[in-house]
Order: C-alpha cells, then structure tokens, then sequence
C-alpha cells in the first residue's frame, strides 16, 4: 500500500521546479517515507494515508510559490548583470516606438498585409458560414436526412424522397430514430383582413420540431393527433417574424386566426426568432392532416416523392446500425409500392448527415476555390512583407551590430524583431477585418441568392462572429511571425566587425550571384503566384463571357413575370383552367400589354418541376425509353411572349382544351433524344409515372420548337414537354407578360387586374425576365467577380515587390553604378543591366507560375464553362501581361539607377 | 552586502519557521526528517512541516550561510547514510540568539507580563 502513495508523490514531484526536483527531490520522497512510515507505526494505515493525503494537497502551493522564487531570482539575477529587463511588455512598448520611428514603412506594410488579411478573412468568414458552422440545432450530429433509394435496373442507386404511404412504413417501424419527421416545402396565399400576401411555409409532421429540438417562444407545437390521415385539425405554427409583421406580436397567444389558402387556422404557437425551418425560409408550418385541403389534394394518395425526411438517432444507435435496419424495409416498400414504380427494382433507404446535406456541392467548390485564392493574395502580400522586413534589417545592420558589441545576445536581438513583425502582422489583421467587414456584405447577397434554389438550408448566414476574429488572430500573428522569422536570423547574424568598420555592402549578395538570394527568391514566389491567380482569373472570366453569350432560346426584352397560386380549398382541378383564363384575359386587356401567358416556370431559373416521360407500352412494350422532362403547363400565346421559335408542326391553341384529344409540343432536344432522326410529330407520348400510367394521359406530339435555357446558367440544355393549361393544370404558376410599359407602371395594373378576378389571390415574386437572366449568373458572376478582384490584387501587391527590390538593389549599389559610370560605362547599358536583372527574376516566376497553373487549374475546372482550364491562350496572356507589369515596375529603378552622378556618389564615399 | 550578514539584528523579526529550523539544529546535526521531528516536539504539534516547505527553507537558510549540509551523522542514523544532514553554522546560530532576545525583550515588557499571566489565569 505504501507504495502507491509513494509513487503518487514521486509523479506529484514532477510539479516543482527543475532545480529543486534535481536537488532535493530525493530527499523529500525519503521524508515523505519516514512520515508515512512513522505515522503507520504509531496510529495506524487510516492515518497514514490521511497524512500522505495532506502532503499532496500541500504541493500546489509550495510548487507554485518554489516557481514565483525561481523567476524572482532570475529576474533579479538578470538585474545584477545589468541587462534590460526582459519581459514582453517593454518589448512591446519597444518594438512600437521603433515602428512608429518608421512611419513610411509601416504604411506600406500595413497596407500590403490588410489586403492580403482582408481577402482571406472575408473568404474564410464565407466558408465558415457555408461548410464549417455547426447547425443551429441541439446534438446537430445526431441529425440525419432519410432518402428513399431505387434502382432502376442497369441504372446506380438514386437517393430520392417520400410518398406519405412509404413515409409511414419509415415511422411505423422501429429503426434507431428518436424521431422522425417528414416536411415539404409549400406556397400559401395569407388572406383575412388587408390585402393577400404570399408566404412561405412547410407541410410537416407533428413532431418535426421536437426532431430538430427547437422548442416555440410561445405556444406550443403540433400534438400528435393532429397529425396524419385522420387528424384534422385547423391548426397553424407561425415565424416570429411574421407573428411580429402579421399578426402584431405583443403579449401572449389569444386564438389568433389566420386564414391559410384560404383556410381559417388558429395559430397555436410561434417559433423562435431566427427559426425558418430546414428549408430556411417557412413563416408558417401546417400539418400533414391540413395538407390536402390547403396545399395539395392528393398529398395522401399521391406516389409522387415530394416529402424530405429528417431523423434523429437514439443515443447509441449509429449510422450503421440504422443503416442496416434501414435495408430491412425493402421488402414491404417493394411489396406495397412496387406496382405503382414499375420497372424501378431494388428498394431500400439510406441516411445522409444532415449537416453535410445542406451544403450545396456548387457552393462548396466556389468557396474553397475563392478562400485558396485569397490565400494566394495572402501569401504574396506575406512575402512583400518578408521583402519590406529583410531591407530594413540591412538598414539597421549599423544598429544592430552595435548593440552585438554591447552585449545583447543575438536570441534577443531577434526576439525584438519578431515582436515587431508580430505586432504589424495583428495590426494588418485588424486592418483585414474591417476590409472583411465590409465585402461580407457581398458574401451575403450571393448566398441569399443561391438559396432559393435548394431544397434544404445552408443556415448560412455570413457574419463575423468569434471564429473569424479567432482565425484572424492566429493567421495574422502566424504571418508576422513566420514571415518575420527569416529576416530577423539575417538581421541579427551581422558580421559586427565588418559592419562597425563600415566594409559590409549586403546588396550584390542579398538578389544572389552564382546562388539565389533570399530577395531573388521573394520576387518570384510572387510572380508565380501571381501568375496562377491571373489564370484563374481569366479562365473565370472567360467563363462568365461564354455564359452571357449563351443564346438564352428567348426573348427577353420587356417580359414581366410573377406567381400566382390558386388557393386548391376554393378552386378545384375543374375552376382552376377557368380561374386562369380569366386572369389572362384580365392581363391581355391592359393597355400596353402585347400578349400573356401562364407557365408554371419561367426560363433561367431552377423551380421547373421534372416529371418522367415514357413511351406507350405498345410502342415500348418494355419501357425502356423513359426520360425525365421540364413539364410546361402553358397557353396559347406562351412562344409569342417569349419569343420562342417554332420549329415544327404547330403550336397548342385555344381550341386543345378538355374534351378535345391530348396533345403536346417538345422542344428539339427532347424529339432527338426520343426519336433520334425520326420526324416527331404524330407520335404518342405517356405523360408522368405512377398513377398517371392511364390512358388519358397519353398525348400526341403536334409540334417542336426550339430548346430555350430554363435551368441555371451553367446547366445543359434538357428535355421539355409543353402540354395547355386547359387539357393538364396545375394550381400555382407564373404568369408571363410582354409589355412595353415600365415595370412602375406595369405592376400596379397588375396587381389591380388580379384583384378585379379573385380579391384574395395576392401576386408574388415579381421580376423582369433580364433580372431573371442575371440572378441566373448570380454565381459564376460572384467568383468571376472575387478572383478579378483578387488577381489585381496580387499584380499589384506583385508590382510593389518587384519594384521595392529592385529599388533596394539600386540605391545599395549606388557606389558600385557610379564607379562604372565614372570609368565609362553608358547609361543604356546601366538600364538594360538592372533590367535584365528584374526580367529575369520576373520571367523565372512566370515560367514557374505557368506550371503551377496547369497543376492547380484542375481545381477550378467545376467552375468552368466552354474553357479549357489548361487554355494556352488564357495561360499566354496572363504570362505576357504579368511579365509587362514587371517590367514597367522595374523601368522606374533602372532610369533611376542610369541617373546617378559618379562625383556625387564618389565623394559621398 | 557582506557587512549586513554580520548585523545579526538586521534579519529581525525572523519568519517563525526559519528560528523554528534553527532551534531544531542547536543541539545536534539532523536531516530533513529529525528537523520535521524536533519542531514538531518543540511546538506539541502545533507545526508540522511537509517536504515541500521543509526543503526550501532549508536551502534558503543555506543559501543565507545559517546551515550547512554536513556529511557527520549521528551514529543512531546509520540507516540513513543516504540523507543529507544539516548543521547550524556560527552565523546561524548569532541571528537564532538574536532572535531569542528579541522575543525575551518582547515578553519581558511589563505589559505583556500581564498580558501572559492574565491569560494563563483564566
């Protein structure tokens, strides 16, 4: 037993000072045996170990105090040999004074590292928002989206969402879930008191928000017997934000009712501020037992997979092993819904972390392609500091070797260096961070924009909170730190003797004879960075270009569009073409409008819903030609509002309405895909799978027109099926206006001509189809626009590095440049020497640069459209331009080398 | 710096633990051990050092030249021939006689003389 507290004092020593521990540790463990030992002998084991007990909690204090003596004594010890006293403060204190001395450089350095903080902070603060920001969510780990997998036979597993029928299979089995949640994404039109407005909302289970672990600010959530097939409950949650805009939003819930599609719900709780749900933008969230009345009819019916599913594991469960228990629902799934999904084998479901499904991949990649850029910048401003810190150390060569003589240790002469340059690298961040400040706001713009176009939320919110200032210390510190580093050894390893006697001249040697010296090597890594930053640049540009020029298939010019969605409680599938009619009547009949159309997407946007397309079974016994197709539900007057060409055949008419036979129009790329080098027209097509699988939905093809760009900028051109609004509705749509009217004038008429059809039905999103077309670029524009930016910055940043070596180089062999001169030598020659030295450096950079683009440029290629990432051309004018910056930099040394006077320069001798 | 060692007043009033150490070693040369021992006697157990206060004293109190380590032991000890033993040196043993003055002179006060037989009275 004895032994055990021995050992446990002997580690305890380890608390001590060293000195101590060496010296007397082995006599206080042998004191400590003796107590032990005495105290055993004579009272007892209980009471030696409360003695051994009191010894150790006694070594905290007596170490800590044996410290304080240590560090007293040194400090005094460091007195008595008369050195300074060196703690940091005075370093500090020091290193400003000095910095403040040298108004100029500090300027120029500050300058060069906030632009080069400022660019990294801003991207990292872009992706700590959109790929590193935990959830906002209670254990966010634990949560999981669910996706329903099929595999249609020769075809990979496709990771797709839910029906209600194969989501209760989900719920009913016991898999691992704390809870589970389905949820979708729904429109509702606000109506009651004042004038209709739209919002956005989700259909969800009633215990969605117990799933997510979001408790309401008032209120409470969905009860379980609210939900579900048998349910009906008319019961609503709201947003705080719209508890506050709508609803008033003071004091306690009293029965609120608002009228949802125009159903009257009571609001029963409100959520958080902040909380949109993981759609990130709902204001209103009903249950599924609401759905079929207020959103979609057959939500309960339908075999469509519209419903996202989120799970949270039980503690202990993994993702294996639910994983596992996931596959044991195949049989059931395909045994209830095979028929309904022919041809589609292999059922099963699968999770996805729910952290990591919210980030969209495009999104990812322009983030780190953007942050490795800005990175880039950093490092090029970091070695023009290096550069900035390596001339004023042979500046202070003198100073230096003075106080060599004096004593100061070299450890010292470069701590004090390294203090400075840590204190301009904090000082540059801070600079960076109000530069981070201010380009966040674009960071959010873009991000806002890309949203809508996701099913799930990023929760990306850009702002600068306590990592980014975390992030930004670190890396500006590290930079004034590591960068300073190498300069600060040079600096102090002055040769003191032969700068006392005043023979030390570092110039020729610091840009390297035979060897490269450490200025040679700064020059170019900056141009190699340079160079890489230009490319990417250019090849981003470049891309943008081709993008814009991308014919769009349409006219834009003075078309108007924006959403209505007929509440479904009001208007059945059989009012909803009438409803529609009129409104396009009441739309054709303001003046100015040319013609008007309803469509339920507008081109250049991502909302078009896909819907699979198949041949008759007669004419495809197998089914094998099936392909998903954009379905357009249209009027007449659709390609005359867009300008659409028509290719073949002939376009849908007032007279294809209900009764009269099914027909459809696909643009050309559909009728190539389907019937490669046949004619289209006459042929039949099955609209929809699943439950649309009848013979009514079968449609003969009467015409084709050209392919127009519906989906995001980037996107191929894909499948389109137009069929009339009059033979297959659908409840919400946009409306499409050509007009010559401006937008101020327009939209008011607008609004008042809807109102004169349905006083409840409030008009949305309202944009020109040229904002449309520009949101489309929204992103490419944004990294476009970010890497331009950056890649001025680094010629620039690239420029002053050249031009302040080659500065340096001149003015420290100024005596050298007079002599040649005094004994003869021309002018033309000086220049074209110093010249030629910066050419060389620059083009050693370029030549390296070229290489790292064509190694790097992979990295980019997601990014890229219609451009190669290793495109000579692109890589030839970058290389051309960066090495004519170079040159012009260094023009201004060399005429100003040419122009020293040998007596003046001699004399100075 | 040399003469104020001499002033064996100068270091008055000693810490308690230091005269404490010093008038464990009047009698006889201890190690770390006997000093804990003997002061623990000296004060009915009032004071009961533990290694990591004992050792840097002791050192201190080196360092000042009022002990020494000496390699004498006393031949009870024979089992210890390892430890280090301390011996008061002639410097130590002014400043501890300087210090029992002072405290005599202390007590010797006729206000204190009440003070004490009050107490021990009551």
């Amino acid at each position: 037993m004895t032994t055990v507290w021995v050992r446990i004092y002997r580690a305890l020593l380890r608390l001590y000072p060293r000195g101590m521990r060496v010296r007397d540790g082995h006599e206080m463990l042998g004191l400590f045996v003796d107590l032990l030992e005495e105290e055993r002998r004579e009272r007892g084991s209980m009471a030696a170990a409360k003695r051994a007990i009191g010894v150790y909690l006694e070594v905290p204090r007596s170490a800590w105090a044996a410290h304080v003596a240590v560090r007293r004594t040194r400090q005094l010890g460091r007195l008595r040999r008369g050195h300074f006293v060196g703690d940091v403060g005075t370093d500090l204190r020091r290193a400003a004074v000095s910095l403040r001395r040298s108004p100029g450089f500090v300027a120029v350095a500050l300058l060069t590292l906030a632009l080069g903080m400022g660019a990294t902070t801003a991207m990292f603060t872009l992706i700590h928002a959109t790929l590193l920001r935990p959830l906002p969510f209670p254990e966010p780990d634990n949560l999981y989206m669910v996706y329903l997998t099929t595999r249609t036979p020769g075809r990979e597993t496709r990771p797709t969402r839910w029906s209600y029928g194969e989501f209760q299979v989900l719920r009913d089995r016991d898999l691992g879930f704390q809870g589970l949640a389905a949820f979708a994404r729904a429109e509702f039109n606000l109506t009651g008191e004042g004038v209709p407005y739209h919002v956005r909302g989700e259909v969800v289970s009633s215990g969605y928000f117990a799933v997510l672990g979001v408790p309401t600010a008032l209120g409470r959530t969905f009860l379980a017997g609210e939900d579900g097939a048998s349910g009906r409950t008319a019961v609503a949650v709201v947003s705080d934000e719209l508890w506050r805009s709508a609803l008033g939003g003071r004091g306690g819930l009293r029965g609120e009712q608002i009228k949802v599609n125009g159903v009257a719900m009571e609001v029963i709780g409100v959520m958080p501020p902040g909380f949109k749900g993981l759609t990130g933008r709902a204001d209103v969230w009903v249950t599924h037992a609401m759905a079929p009345e207020v959103y979609y009819p057959s939500h309960f019916t339908s075999h469509q997979h519209f419903l996202n599913v989120a799970g949270r594991l039980r503690d202990g469960q993994t993702v294996e092993s639910v994983a596992s228990a996931l596959n044991s629902l195949e049989p059931t799934l395909a045994e209830q819904f095979g028929a309904q999904h022919e041809g589609e084998g292999q059922w099963g479901a699968t999770l996805r972390s729910l952290g990591s499904e919210r980030i969209d991949p495009a999104v990812r990649r322009a983030s780190l392609v953007l942050f490795g850029a800005a990175f880039l910048v950093l490092m090029i401003a970091s070695a023009n500091l290096a550069a900035l810190l390596l001339s004023r150390g042979l500046a202070r060569q003198r100073e230096m070797a003075i106080r060599r003589a004096l004593g100061s240790s070299r450890a010292r002469l470069v701590r004090e260096a390294l203090i400075e340059s840590g204190l301009l690298g904090l000082s540059g961040g801070a600079l960076g961070l109000l530069l981070t400040l201010w380009l966040t706001q674009w960071g959010a713009s873009f991000l806002s924009a890309r949203l809508a176009t996701r099913q799930l939320s990023q929760f990306a919110t850009v702002s600068v909170d306590g990592s980014v200032l975390l992030f930004t210390a670190i890396v500006s510190l590290g930079t004034g730190l590591v960068f300073g580093l190498g300069p600060a050894l040079r600096a102090s390893r002055a040769d003191v003797d032969m700068t006392l006697r005043g023979g030390a001249r570092a110039g020729p040697a610091m840009l390297g004879g035979r060897r490269p010296g450490p200025f040679a090597v700064l020059v170019v890594s900056e141009f190699t960075l340079a160079l890489i930053l230009l490319v990417g640049a250019s090849l981003m540009l470049e891309t943008l270009d081709n993008l814009r020029a991308r014919a769009p298939g349409f006219d834009p010019e003075g078309v108007v569009t924006f959403r209505i969605q007929p509440p479904l409680a009001e208007y059945s599938s059989e009012q909803g073409p009438a409803l529609l009619e009129r409104v396009l009547d009441a739309v054709s009949g303001i003046q100015g409008v040319t013609s008007a159309s309803v469509g339920p997407c507008a081109p250049l946007m991502t909302t078009c819903a896909w819907r699979e397309v198949r041949l008759p079974l007669e004419v495809d016994p197998g089914g094998a030609v099936r392909a998903t197709f954009r379905r357009h539900y249209v009027g007449p007057d659709f390609l005359r509002t867009l300008g659409i060409p028509l290719l073949r055949g002939r376009w849908i008419t007032r007279g294809d309405r209900q009764g009269s036979p099914n027909v459809t129009v696909v643009n050309r790329r559909a009728a190539e895909t389907l019937w490669p080098g046949e004619d289209p027209i006459g042929k039949r097509v099955v609209l929809g799978s699943g439950e649309f699988m009848n013979p009514d939905s079968t449609a003969i093809v009467v015409g084709m027109v050209a392919d127009v760009r519906y989906g995001t900028a980037e996107e191929p051109i894909g499948l389109d099926i137009y069929t009339s609004y009059r033979q297959f509705s659908r409840s919400f749509t946009y409306v499409m206006v050509k007009s010559d009217l401006p937008l101020s004038t327009l939209v008011p008429e607008l609004r008042s001509a809807i109102r004169g059809v349905d006083p409840d039905l409030p008009i949305y999103d309202v944009a020109t189809m040229g904002s449309r077309g520009s949101s489309a670029l929204a992103r490419p524009r944004f990294t476009g626009f970010l890497l331009a930016s950056f890649a001025a910055l680094a010629l620039v940043l690239a420029a002053l590095g050249i031009y302040g070596v080659m500065s340096e180089l001149v003015s420290r062999r100024r005596r050298e440049l007079g002599v040649r001169m005094a004994i003869g030598a021309d002018r033309r020659i000086l220049i074209r020497y110093i010249v030629g030295r910066g050419a060389t450096l620059a083009l050693a950079g370029v030549s390296l640069g070229v290489v790292g683009a064509l190694i790097l440029a992979r990295v980019l290629e997601s990014q890229l459209w219609g451009v190669s990432s290793t495109d000579g051309l692109v890589l030839a004018g970058a290389a051309t331009f960066l090495l004519a910056v170079g040159l012009v930099a260094v023009l201004v040394p060399a005429i100003r080398a040419a122009r020293v006077d040998p007596v003046v320069v001699l004399r100075s001798e | 710096m040399g003469k104020a060692t001499d002033d064996s007043n100068v270091h008055a009033p000693l810490r308690p633990v230091d005269f404490h150490v010093l008038l464990s070693l009047l009698s006889r040369d201890l190690h770390g051990y006997g000093v804990v021992k003997e002061i623990e006697r000296r004060t009915a157990g009032a004071i009961k050092l533990v290694p990591g206060n004992l050792y840097p004293v002791l050192r201190r109190l080196v360092e000042a030249g009022w002990l020494e380590e000496t390699a004498e032991r006393q031949a009870e000890d024979v089992e210890h021939k390892q430890r280090r033993y301390y011996a008061i040196t002639a410097l130590g043993r002014r400043i501890a006689a300087a210090e029992a003055v002072r405290l005599r002179m202390l007590v010797e006060e006729n206000e204190v003389q009440a003070l004490v037989e009050g107490w021990s009275e009551g």
